[in-house]
């Protein structure tokens, strides 16, 4: 079979990765889109409601057996197979890689879906004029993101209405409004939809964080709550991270980017093929990417501009397999999440297997530094979000408070109480991006096909603990307050080192000394390859990350629209330009 | 109180053996202890979803249960003269507690307190995955906590905080596939075409490296 060729080689169809190919096949552009995982058609979640399948056994994750990832806390500690995520114990999705196949992580996500703060583009210049330069902690890498809030307000926008996001705007045009975020930039418009029904115990949630003084909003939602077109709105069914929807409420790009795509004839989807590597031509362009097909063959399939958006990990990891890292800076500024999880029961039934987790409020008092970090010794905030609905009775089980028995009768009496009056609640403080946390390859492990595995060097630090300990506080007295009848919470410093919000490691700059990648997340290095996804993120803030990679991922391609026209700086690289234009 | 054993379920058992039968069955029945009258692991069939697993998606950790009852075996034969599953309920809560503690000698590489909290995750497991797997028989271990199982959907009452939801129907996967056959305009059908059936090359043999100019051979 000969190679295959096209305008655009698109790397990973996920999130990110879907919305380039309709951006792109819409303008004209022919894409191969290759993806590691498969097409998933609408009856295949039909039957999603399985804890065992999609939650224990991580049904959509690519897993340390097919994809192994090493850790190890610090560069003098030897690394080993990610622990966390291997042995008979259930494999939490979340301490795994998101989901692949068409559509990506934008399936099995919780759908979380923010707009980052204005402030969140420019943490180094908001502390260093709060706190000073001396309270930026030795050996960070704390910077100002190269575009603003300004810059991707449209493209927030774009998300919002064309993938589906459910929500209450708190700021329209600078004009706050009631119910809604205080805290959140300005948007042009409301949300397209309005928010989800909470679930149970989100009433003394709400009724509690307003009695202390916070500012409570509906969490913004990736999800229908009204019929947009084919789609349904969400059922409350509660089996929702971790799964795909049966009713097509979950807002993906499998069900929104790829049909229009589709529809132009212009995209060829290459599944159940894993990339190895890009190859650079003498020039140093990027020619062609090598795949084993899903046959197991070696191919190669050529394309003018080649994209990589399979994750900020598997992106990086591409690069320095195929020795791409000639400032040294692939794999530096790993920044993630602690989810800081917060437990407890209520004196009423919560029915906490119903409705999304997502569709739980949200308070944002505690995120950026709208209370004063000076006396707190920390840097970074986070909002704190109910997490009452979409849990189920395995996990319900496995998270068990330190003095409950786990077996015999205690355990039974315990499990017939938790599962009736339980609710979460979390966090998501960043780590700083430190010198000393990093990704590379790891120098021994390699997968079925041979290639090396990505090692990531990281551990939590003194501004993890201090974050962890004030939000403790605060979340107990939400507890308190609500009434609580008993809360546990956990390790301040989590055993995992994976959440599905890895972000930096290719990160965008200005300086090509000193990032990966440019403001439109084009490589530095090779001028016809673009890395797209959370590992632009040049810092990380309390916020899900995907609607922002989402957004960034229209202004990538609008940059690819503009500068493959009228003599741009991508016309070099592009062969057939004669046809689109004409 | 001194019980005699009691009988192990064993129908449809692809992979433990006899003594491993019952040996796991009493640490599950330890585990979520239960009665005719309020059931626990035993009566929801615990042991036939782990010998299902392990016969299928874990037959990876075939051999841990292999060597982990062997060797307690060999420990309470020592110490009591018994099998595990031979010993009172309390002489079985004693070596869970010393197996927890780890204390139990002679599981190599592994521990005893690693193999029980195998046997603990798989037994929740089983008592809480849907009736399909195996275990979770009646759907007794929802019934237990309360879960009513695969529910296409809630209203906005049964979402009420306090609401008592005690009465509705628990549903399984199965109850979801008749649902989707009978009424699949409940469920989402994504519009539009279909991608394209990857090309397929002549399946069969390899082909051997051809020269060039070579003519291809039947079949290509």
């Amino acid at each position: 079979m000969p190679n295959k060729h096209a305008d655009v080689l698109i790397v990973g169809l996920g999130a990110s990765g879907a919305i380039l190919a309709r951006e792109l096949t819409e303008a004209g552009f022919t894409v191969l889109g290759i993806d590691k995982g498969p097409y998933y058609h609408s009856d295949d979640f039909w039957l999603k409601f399985d804890e065992l399948r999609y939650s224990v056994r991580a049904g959509l994750s690519p897993t340390m057996d097919t994809d192994p990832i090493t850790w190890r806390p610090n560069a003098r500690t030897g690394a080993q197979i990610c622990p966390w995520a291997v042995g008979p114990l259930p494999l939490n999705p979340l301490w795994l890689p998101p989901s692949v196949g068409v559509g990506g992580g934008s399936i099995h996500w919780a759908c979380w879906s923010w707009r980052q703060l204005r402030e969140d583009f420019r943490q180094r210049t908001e502390w260093v004029s709060r706190y000073g330069e001396d309270a930026l902690p030795e050996g960070s890498h704390i910077v100002d993101w190269p575009i603003t809030y300004d810059d991707l307000e449209p493209h927030y926008e774009r998300v919002e209405y064309e993938i589906g996001v459910s929500g209450r705007a708190g700021n329209v045009g600078g004009e706050i409004r009631e119910g809604g975020n205080p805290f959140e930039a300005p948007r042009k418009r409301p949300y397209r939809f309005p928010p989800l029904r909470p679930s149970a115990a989100n009433k003394p949630f709400v009724e509690a964080t307003r009695k202390l003084g916070y500012h409570p909003f509906p969490a913004p939602a990736a999800i229908l709550s009204e019929v947009w077109r084919e789609r349904k709105a969400c059922t409350y069914c509660g089996f929702c991270r971790d799964y795909g929807c049966h009713v097509g409420a979950k807002s993906n790009t499998l069900d929104t980017m790829i049909p229009p795509a589709l529809a132009t004839g212009n995209l060829e989807l290459l599944t159940n093929c894993r990339v190895q590597r890009v190859n650079v031509d003498a020039e140093g362009l990027a020619r062609s990417v090598s795949y084993v097909d899903a046959k197991g063959e070696l191919r190669e399939a050529s394309g003018d501009l080649v994209i990589l958006s399979a994750y900020s990990l598997e992106n990086t990891r591409l690069m320095l397999v195929s020795g791409l890292n000639k400032n040294g800076m692939v794999g530096k500024r790993f920044t993630i999440h602690n989810y800081g999880w917060f437990s407890g029961t209520l004196p009423e039934e919560t029915h906490v297997y119903a409705g999304p987790a997502v569709a739980g409020w949200a308070i944002d008092d505690t995120n950026a530094d709208f209370i004063d970090r000076s006396e707190l010794g920390f840097l970074g905030g986070t909002p704190i979000m109910f997490f009452g609905g979409d849990y189920q009775p395995i996990e319900i089980a496995n998270n068990l408070p330190p003095d409950i028995p786990r077996w015999g009768q205690g355990f039974k009496d315990w499990l017939k109480h938790v599962n009736r009056h339980f609710f979460a609640m979390f966090s998501q403080m960043a780590t700083l991006p430190m010198e000393t946390n990093f990704v590379d390859l790891d120098p021994k492990v390699k997968d079925k096909w041979g290639q090396p595995a990505l090692r990531i060097t990281h551990d939590w630090g003194e501004n993890d603990r201090k974050a962890g300990l004030w939000l403790n506080r605060i979340k107990h007295d939400i507890a308190r307050e609500m009434g609580a009848t008993k809360t546990w919470e956990a390790p301040l410093l989590p055993p995992y080192h994976i959440t599905t919000h890895e972000m930096g490691t290719h990160i965008m700059g200005t300086d090509p000394g000193e990032s990966v990648v440019d403001p439109f997340c084009r490589s530095h290095e090779v001028p016809n390859l673009f890395l797209v996804g959370g590992g632009v993120f040049p810092t990380y803030n309390g916020y899900n990350p995907t609607e922002t990679i989402q957004a960034i991922a229209f202004w990538t391609a609008e940059h690819i629209k503009r500068e493959t026209e009228n003599g741009g700086v991508l016309t070099r690289f592009t062969t057939n330009r004669e046809r689109l234009i004409g | 109180m001194v019980r005699p054993p009691k009988t192990t379920d064993t129908t449809g058992l692809t992979f433990f053996f006899l003594d491993e039968a019952d040996t796991v069955e009493a640490l599950c029945a330890r585990i979520i202890p239960g009665d005719s009258e309020d059931p626990g692991a035993r009566e929801a069939g615990v042991l036939r979803y782990i010998d299902r697993a392990l016969s299928g998606a874990y037959s990876r950790w075939q051999g841990a249960y292999r060597e982990g009852v062997r060797t307690l075996n060999l420990y309470t034969r020592q110490r009591y003269g018994k099998k595990f599953f031979e010993l009172s309920e309390e002489e079985q809560d004693t070596i869970i507690a010393a197996m927890e503690r780890d204390e139990i000698p002679g599981f190599g590489d592994s521990s005893s307190e690693a193999f029980f909290t195998m046997i603990w995750a798989h037994t929740v497991e089983g008592m809480f995955s849907d009736p399909v797997y195996g275990g979770n028989r009646d759907a007794l271990g929802w019934r237990m906590v309360g879960f009513p199982g695969a529910q296409y959907g809630y209203s906005a009452e049964e979402m009420r905080y306090g609401a008592d939801l005690s009465a509705k129907e628990i549903v399984t996967l199965a109850g979801v596939r008749q649902l989707a056959r009978e009424k699949p305009e409940l469920f989402y059908h994504r519009p539009g075409p279909e991608p394209a059936a990857p090309e397929e090359e002549t399946p069969g043999v390899p082909q051997p490296p051809r020269e060039p100019g070579e003519p291809m051979g039947p079949g290509q």
